[in-house]
């Protein structure tokens, strides 16, 4: 062989490729997988939030820190009195 | 036979199970171009099964007026074997087969050579130039669709095809001179 038929040779080699019989079914198993567990998470609270977008879950977050703070206004009122 | 974009739909809508003809239908040329890329029979299945799940989460993102499924998953493809590739080294690396026929021993051994040392300079070449060599000549993918997995120009693609070519051109001389 010259360089050319040796290049192409080696260019052109087939790559055997066996894919496992159970390659598709374990794709889909974890696939079904991942939408049960989203399907559970989506029912309660915590699964709701977590499908919010970050930006609003921040919100939420924030949002939920004032108004728990709040609550203790006397409290800092007194303490942060000059 | 029913077309991707309309699987995907049917998937979106609720009818995961319609994304299996996905799979079946993409797993080989997934499998294959994650095998070039990786240089590693042995976790190209279980890669393989990430892109495909990735692909399934993320569909919801997929555009068709803007590429095809088979790009689009390509890829995710591509991008989850080069981070395979950083996270740890893949061993062994493996040579890809070669085609020998019944010659005399020495013409086999020489090629075998041969094939094994352009296989170490394809994966010492730039991993940019690599790829794209891959793609084109292994993969036997178009330009553009190079382009578009790439993220990069038409012309980029070309002339790292071309760079990747003159380098192994270049190598080829050297083993054929004895100098590698």
């Amino acid at each position: 062989m010259n360089n050319d038929e040796k290049y192409h040779a080696w260019k052109d080699r087939p790559c055997p490729m066996d894919v496992s019989a159970d390659f598709s079914a374990d794709v889909m198993r974890r696939i079904y997988r991942q939408a049960e567990h989203r399907r559970i998470v989506r029912q309660n609270w915590f699964g709701f939030f977590e499908c919010l977008p970050p930006s609003v879950q921040f919100a939420l977050l924030a949002a939920a820190a004032i108004i728990g703070l709040g609550r203790f206004w006397l409290l800092f009122s007194i303490l942060l009195k000059p | 036979m029913p077309e991707d974009s309309d699987i995907v739909k049917h998937v979106l809508n609720g009818d995961i199970d319609s994304f299996r003809i996905l799979v079946e239908r993409y797993q080989r040329p997934v499998l294959s171009m994650i095998r070039r890329l990786i240089w590693n029979s042995h976790r190209c299945e279980e890669i393989g099964q990430d892109v495909f799940v990735a692909a399934f989460q993320k569909l919801s993102t997929f555009d068709p007026a803007r590429s095809r499924f088979s790009t689009w998953l390509f890829t995710i493809a591509r991008n989850m074997s080069i981070n395979a590739s950083k996270k740890k080294a893949l061993i062994p690396v493996e040579h890809l087969p070669e085609i020998l026929d019944s010659r005399n021993p020495s013409d086999e051994f020489s090629d075998k050579e041969f094939f094994a040392q352009m296989d170490q300079t394809l994966k010492a070449l730039p991993g940019k130039l690599q790829r794209a060599f891959i793609l084109a000549e292994f993969e036997q993918m178009s330009y553009e669709e190079i382009a578009r997995i790439e993220g990069t120009r038409l012309g980029t693609v070309k002339s790292r095809i071309n760079r990747a070519r003159l380098r192994l051109h270049a190598a080829m001389k050297d083993i054929e001179g004895g100098k590698v």
